[in-house]
């Protein structure tokens, strides 16, 4: 009896601690692997889509299972469930998912936010909103922009992978990897999209082909609409190596009997503002010969410096014509200059409109190549 | 590292009065402290800071630790002066004189009901922003109220504890604690981008004075040590020893509001509600088994809530059984008579917006009387010249060992 009251606290904390309201069975679950969010037909509407892959129907390798669920190609192309709704808002086109999803929603493994060029076009902040105040939602996933529907690019059968959200995934995380591809995830984009008046986010451009998808470069947006590209793998070098400190692509460096390739494995920059809002840019890289079809011999120490200024030239040429287009044509601060602006020079910010005064902000660059070694041949 | 006599009574308890003196170690008295500052709150923290403080909230953090720290100084040579005495038993003898003995009492009585009043808000407040924190990000569909019976079950619990007792439990909790500070250098390396933190020196003398008021908020909770000092083993090391629990309860501060600031900048920091959460958020751990370290935070963030809360309704429950003259046997029921206030406490707000409100308002208010009080009691005792007298000294003793039952 002495013990009585304590057996009866326990008794009333046991039935709380096990949080019965939350308790979801893994089964009773629907995994949402991927959003796309596309425009309606209808003036101010979106189209949300989600992809929630059917986990028995998923073979791991096997024969059997796999897509090749609608051969008239209007259902979806693999071991999963597409289901899609339209609405003003993001949580109406969800509402219309919900009801005819067969278990609640789980947002916790989605990898992808997929969106179309067209949506990307008239904005994506009230879709970010709605997704930043989505716990469950990782901040590791990728938003990418897709050309045409993302609805449709969620549904290419892509050989490898049964799942297409797997095949992106490990292609934006492979590119990221290597410094090959924008290193922007949805956090990133998050903060991006915060910068007082330098709102210049940046997402990787992806293009569905037959069979997977083609990497095509970065879609620029001014605050959160999308207001161009940059493309292909020779544009983009000054955009990873300045903006997200990556290395960037290989270079290949014409000779007069042949080419070399030149291939970063590291990358920094320094970057310079002054008082009058210029700013200076250096970036040093460094990086190895993976390739040569010439006769230079690659042992002389002359040769080295000299492909290594030919190198440096080819970068310094590249920028000059991003930064040329960035502020000529789309008028937006690809390299998100205006943040070391602001960091370093807040007097000169805090009296402009960054936004608008970008495209009349003095920028150079200088490239330093270092080629650390040639290879196992000794030429 | 554990006392060498806990306070065990030496025959039963049933009617005598327990000495805690001398229950608890140097070592234990700095992770109580550290604890104690360490709580949920820390879930909002930087974000508060990035929203009062703006862009220079990243290096005032570390001057309000400092000034916090000085401050303890102070404190823990008020509590020196006072050997083997609880702040409900010298601040009396601070006031009193030989003919108004009644006068100390009643304004010792005033300022142990602000303390209290003041613990009993942070108590309240502490469980609601872990229960919001909780809801929001991990249990949307449980009801906040069983959240906050829950902790305040378990935290009421612990509470009525004898000294000893909270003091181990503090220590042993105490490693586990610093996991998160640990894995914080891991996400501003993978994530951290120098530019965040400037520009530097952007506020007017209003702005930092803010700035420096809103980062000693973090602060809250070294209060304790009017009690606990009371309870120490080793009094002549203690504001060593309290000087150094500030200086641990800075450091980990200080390194959250900058790892913050580093990873979101103060833009992104001041619009995200749950800062704490969603910075371990930001990377995907590729050499630890656990692939959502967020889950893995918030786990830990549940022990950093129980250990604050436990620790506040501990130094309130002994504060009133000392004013009261409580006996040992009956410290249970006025620890479970507090719950209702801290439950109604919690529920109070109707939505967050007014919760964070109120909690900003409260907290200044509390802050200040805490900083206020102790700088007129230490003055006044210097001036008046008061301290334990030798003769209770000599009994006490520098080393506080009697933790016997008188």
């Amino acid at each position: 009896m002495r013990h009585l009251p304590k057996v009866l606290i326990f008794m009333l904390i046991f039935p709380l601690l096990s949080g019965c309201w939350d308790r979801r069975e893994i089964e009773d679950r629907s995994f949402v692997s991927a959003i796309a969010i596309d425009s309606a037909e209808e003036e101010g509407q979106a189209e949300i889509s989600v992809q929630i892959p059917i986990p028995n129907k998923v073979t791991g390798g096997g024969s059997g299972g796999g897509g090749g669920d609608s051969a008239d190609g209007k259902g979806p192309s693999g071991p999963f469930e597409l289901l899609s709704g339209v609405g003003k808002t993001y949580t109406e086109a969800m509402h219309q998912i919900i009801s005819s999803a067969n278990d609640p929603l789980f947002f916790g493994n989605m990898q992808v936010i997929m969106i179309s060029e067209e949506q990307a076009k008239k904005g994506i902040e009230p879709f970010m909103d709605a997704l930043k105040r989505t716990s469950e939602v990782r901040r590791q996933l990728y938003p990418v922009v897709v050309k045409g529907k993302a609805k449709e690019a969620l549904n290419i059968k892509v050989p490898s992978e049964e799942i297409p959200t797997n095949y992106i995934r490990g292609m934006l995380r492979s590119g990221t990897k290597n410094g090959i591809f924008t290193d922007v995830t949805f956090g990133q984009l998050l903060i991006d999209m915060e910068i007082p008046n330098c709102q210049f986010p940046v997402m990787n451009y992806l293009e569905p082909i037959e069979g997977g998808y083609k990497w095509d470069g970065v879609a620029v947006f001014n605050r959160d609409k999308m207001v161009g590209m940059i493309h292909g793998r020779e544009d983009i070098a000054g955009v990873l190596q300045v903006r997200t400190n990556q290395r960037g692509h290989v270079v290949i460096a014409p000779r007069s009997d042949g080419a070399i390739a030149f291939h970063p494995y590291r990358s920094g920059r320094k970057i310079k503002v002054k008082p009058d809002g210029s700013i200076e840019i250096h970036i040093e890289v460094t990086g190895f010969i993976q390739e040569k079809t010439s006769k230079d011999d690659l042992s002389k120490v002359e040769v080295i410096q000299d492909v290594s200024n030919q190198v440096a030239t080819i970068y310094q040429d590249r920028m000059k014509r991003l930064i040329t287009r960035s502020q000529k044509e789309l008028q937006a601060d690809v390299l998100n200059l205006g943040k070391y602006v602001r960091a370093y020079q807040p007097k000169f910010y805090n009296s402009i409109n960054w936004q608008e005064e970008y495209p009349n902000i003095r920028i150079t660059t200088k490239y330093h190549v270092t080629i650390h070694r040639y290879g196992i041949s000794s030429d | 590292m554990t006392p060498n006599n806990s306070s065990q009574p030496s025959q039963s308890a049933s009617s005598k009065k327990v000495d805690h003196r001398g229950s608890l170690s140097s070592y234990q008295i700095y992770v109580l402290v550290v604890l104690s500052i360490i709580g949920a709150p820390l879930l909002n923290f930087p974000r508060f800071v990035a929203t009062e403080a703006g862009a220079d909230g990243v290096w005032l953090s570390v001057i309000s630790g400092l000034l916090v720290t000085g401050f303890v100084f102070m404190v823990s040579k008020l509590c020196q002066r006072f050997t083997g005495q609880t702040f409900v038993q010298f601040i009396p003898e601070i006031f009193e004189t030989k003919r108004m003995k009644w006068f100390g009492k009643g304004i010792a009585s005033l300022i142990i009901i602000g303390f209290a009043l003041y613990w009993m808000n942070q108590i309240s407040f502490q469980v609601r922003l872990f229960s919001e924190a909780t809801n929001t990000t991990l249990l949307p569909k449980t009801p906040i109220e069983v959240t906050i019976i829950t902790l305040l079950l378990a935290s009421t619990l612990a509470s009525y504890s004898r000294p000893a007792v909270i003091g181990m439990l503090n220590e042993l909790l105490f490693p586990i604690i610093l996991i998160p500070f640990a894995l914080q250098l891991y996400v501003v390396f993978k994530k951290g981008d120098w530019v965040h933190i400037f520009p530097l020196f952007q506020s007017d003398w209003k702005g930092l004075c803010k700035g420096i008021l809103s980062n000693g908020l973090g602060f809250s909770g070294f209060e304790v040590l009017f009690l606990i000092m009371g309870y120490s083993q080793k009094v002549d090391h203690s504001s060593k020893v309290n000087t150094r629990a500030m200086l641990t309860a800075a450091i980990l501060l200080s390194s959250t509001v900058i790892a913050q600031y580093f990873v979101f900048g103060v833009n992104a920091l001041s619009k995200n509600l749950w800062s704490a959460l969603d910075f371990y958020k930001e990377v995907r751990p590729e050499l630890l088994v656990i692939e959502r370290i967020e889950a893995f935070v918030l786990g830990i963030w549940v022990v950093i809530a129980f250990i604050a809360i436990t620790n506040l309704q501990f130094v309130l429950v002994r504060t009133i059984c000392e004013a009261f003259h409580v006996k040992e046997e009956q410290t249970k029921y006025v620890a479970w008579s507090l719950f209702p206030f801290f439950y109604g406490g919690a529920m109070v707000s109707e939505n967050i917006s007014d919760f964070f409100a109120k909690f900003q308002e409260h907290s200044y208010v509390g802050f200040i009387f805490s900083i206020v009080i102790p700088i007129l009691l230490f003055l006044l005792a210097i001036i008046r010249r008061k301290r334990s007298s030798p003769k209770k000294k000599d009994q006490k003793g520098g080393e506080n060992h009697h933790a016997t039952s008188t």
